[in-house]
């Protein structure tokens, strides 16, 4: 309601990035925040539930190597909460065995990103259609 | 023994004794009785006296045969002591061998894991840096002048290098783990082929190096194969003769069908390969001489891998080449191919 300057323009997009490298956190940060999306950074599966609770996310990225619960055992845990579930999750990982794809997108990811493959610009165009498609 | 011995000497005393008696009782009362009584004594001396003889000389033949016995035995004993000395050297030597192979086991698979690791640990930073340099190197991110342009260009094309070694290793790890999954399914080979061809085309044009395919459109039988992994095979045989082809040379790319297998032949007017280093050139990390000459950069796992692949297709892949006049690979599969690992 306050918002002298802003009243115009459509409202951000917020994306989660769970991503425990903060060297890669921030690149993809910048990047995004280049393109207009909102960004929270989480660095483990647990920083990450306490962001979903009390944002707004519209997509999250999300990485398979953390530390703690590992990235495909908290994308079950979303998928089987009701308030989460809708909640499209890309998979932004370095290992990309054909076997780890197909179980991301078993367990429900919306897509699947191997980062050492693609640049932080095919990651924002990838974003984008998972968006656009929902 | 020594008592046959008192026996027989008893028995003769007695015999004598009584020969005596006789000699000096009897001959006084009667001579005749004592006569014979004398001579049935001496004949009984003489009969135990053979007896004793005879016997002697059994036992002493019975004691050389158990003599020789006892040193034939003595002799077999020692032959047994040693084959049991040999063999239980051979007991050892294989619990050794066995112990080596687990540690070989054990340490190929700490080498692998370690590549595995390693590769993967190297991949996170190296793309967080390649990613930099593109950021860098976008114009929304400020200015450059040409010299920091081509700095930053320099370090991207680096970063991609180390890139694909990395992905290389992984690759060949992942395959000599086993944990590369093959998925075989009967399917055409066209496709992949067609598919490999156009990717092909691209660099040839660019590079323009003439591109001479013949491809059956049509009847080549479906074969049981990894379509991705073959794919990636006949895409890394495409590549090495476009990067050692120089410009204007030429490519001939030839799939038939014979005798029950299809033959996939890629040929080209590049550097070829030198005599002395042909029977290295499916091995782990070899590059031969003027492939470095020509390109610093590369793996040497590229065909490794390929070969690796083409193996487990139960096909063949040969080369036949000499040194400044190209190199021609042939590969052939089976169409019943695939061994189960």
């Amino acid at each position: 309601m306050d918002q002298p300057q802003s009243s115009s323009l459509p409202e951000k997009i917020t994306v989660l990035i769970v991503e425990d490298d903060s060297f890669m956190g921030s690149l993809l940060k910048r990047k995004f925040e280049q393109e207009s999306f909102s960004i929270f950074l989480a660095t483990n599966a647990e920083e990450a539930r306490g962001v979903l609770k009390s944002n707004r996310i519209a997509l999250m990225l999300l990485d398979i190597v953390l530390p703690g619960m590992d990235g495909f055992s908290f994308l079950k845990e979303l998928k089987a909460t009701p308030e989460f579930q809708n909640i499209p999750v890309i998979i932004t990982s370095n290992l990309g065995k054909p076997e780890e794809i197909e179980r991301g997108l078993a367990e429900g990811a919306s897509g699947y990103i191997i980062k050492a493959e693609a640049s932080t610009a095919e990651i924002v165009e990838k974003v984008r259609k998972v968006l656009e498609k929902k | 023994m020594r008592s046959f011995w008192f026996f027989q000497t008893m028995a003769i005393i007695v015999a004598a004794g009584l020969a005596v008696f006789n000699f000096l009782y009897l001959r006084a009362e009667n001579i005749s009785v004592f006569f014979i009584s004398l001579a049935i004594n001496i004949l009984l001396v003489l009969i135990l006296a053979a007896r004793a003889w005879g016997l002697s000389k059994i036992f002493s033949d019975l004691r050389k045969d158990r003599d020789s016995c006892n040193t034939e035995t003595a002799v077999k004993s020692s032959e047994i002591q040693e084959l049991e000395k040999i063999t239980r050297q051979l007991v050892r030597r294989d619990l050794e061998l066995a112990r080596a192979n687990q540690r070989l086991a054990e340490l190929d698979a700490a080498k692998s894991d370690f590549i595995s690791i390693a590769a993967h640990q190297l991949r996170t930073p190296l793309t967080g840096i390649k990613w930099s340099y593109t950021e860098l190197l976008d114009p929304k991110t400020g200015s450059l002048n040409d010299e920091q342009k081509q700095l930053l260009k320099n370090g991207f094309t680096g970063i991609t290098n180390i890139i694909d070694l990395v992905n290389d290793l992984l690759n060949v790890s992942h395959l000599e783990e086993g944990k590369y999954e093959f998925n075989f399914k009967k399917q055409p080979l066209l496709p992949i082929v067609n598919k490999a061809m156009a990717g092909l085309k691209l660099v040839a044009d660019e590079k323009k190096i003439t591109l001479f395919s013949k491809i059956p459109a049509s009847g080549l039988p479906e074969i049981n194969m990894d379509g991705e992994k073959m794919g990636l095979a006949l895409a890394n045989v495409l590549d090495n003769a476009i990067k050692y082809t120089p410009k204007g040379g030429r490519i001939d790319f030839l799939v038939s069908q014979e005798q029950g297998l299809i033959k996939i032949v890629v040929q080209d007017s590049g550097i070829g390969i030198p005599k002395d280093q042909k029977g290295r050139l499916f091995t782990k990390f070899f590059r031969a001489n003027n492939a470095v000459g020509v390109q610093t950069s590369g793996t040497g796992l590229g065909l490794y891998m390929v070969k690796k692949i083409i193996d487990r297709h139960n096909g063949k892949i040969t080369v036949d080449s000499a040194e400044g006049k190209g190199a021609t690979f042939i590969i052939t599969l089976p169409e019943q191919s695939a061994k189960k690992k």
